[in-house]
């Protein structure tokens, strides 16, 4: 049985590029919670579509940049 | 905390005093013989109807004042009130674990119901089971939706 892709993301690098901007004022641009920044930031929510652009988006950068699907063989 | 899991919490602990009043209140109806008279399904649904009425407008008066309280104590921990009431899409992933649990009992309790009616057991017993189903089924659905909460963090 294939196993499940793993999602990683520079959210935390991008944050610390972007002056040090905190979980909360991210979670405040994209409207949700720090709670759910925290989860993603752990890769232990896995964001839909939308928001996964929304995040991008506020760093000025492309999905691609900011969540990488890692596919274990 | 989330404003989303600070409620799941108010949601269990009106859950577990609901179940509680349950649980006495059916004791009661057993030992009072009120469940082996004619009109005990009468009797059984008036006492669960208001039951009804109390763990709903109990919840909205209890979710009210514990929002007022964690704010007094998250005040006073962190000097700061988090006023933020957003509910967001990790929040509406994790209702709907919850409410697949809450489903499940509920739908546990049908079955039995059936069953129960099925192989002779009284329709009243039956639907005391039901209604207990119904009941542990919501508290442990909260219970799901806080676990979900802990462990995606």
């Amino acid at each position: 049985m294939a196993k499940k892709p793993k999602i990683t993301n520079t959210i935390r690098r991008l944050r610390f590029d972007a002056d040090e901007m905190t979980q909360k004022a991210l979670a405040d641009k994209v409207g949700v919670t720090r709670q759910t920044i925290v989860a993603i930031e752990n890769a232990k929510y896995y964001p839909t579509l939308e928001l996964a652009f929304l995040i991008a988006r506020v760093f000025g950068k492309e999905i691609n940049d900011v969540f990488t699907i890692e596919m274990d063989e | 905390m989330s404003h989303e899991e600070k409620n799941t919490l108010l949601q269990i602990i009106i859950g577990v005093v609901v179940n509680f009043y349950i649980i006495q209140k059916v004791r009661e109806l057993y030992s009072t013989g009120a469940m082996d008279g004619p009109d005990a399904i009468q009797i059984w649904a008036h006492e669960m109807f208001w039951v009804i009425i109390f763990a709903v407008v109990g919840g909205i008066v209890m979710a009210i004042i514990g929002t007022i309280l964690f704010s007094i104590i998250e005040t006073a921990v962190t000097g700061e009130a988090d006023q933020n009431f957003i509910t967001d899409e990790r929040d509406k992933m994790i209702a709907n674990t919850g409410n697949k649990t809450t489903v499940a009992f509920t739908g546990m309790g049908f079955v039995v119901l059936i069953a129960g009616i099925n192989f002779g057991y009284r329709p009243i017993d039956c639907l005391v089971v039901l209604m207990f189903c119904f009941s542990l089924g919501s508290l442990f659905g909260e219970f799901t939706k806080l676990a979900r909460y802990r462990m995606s963090i």
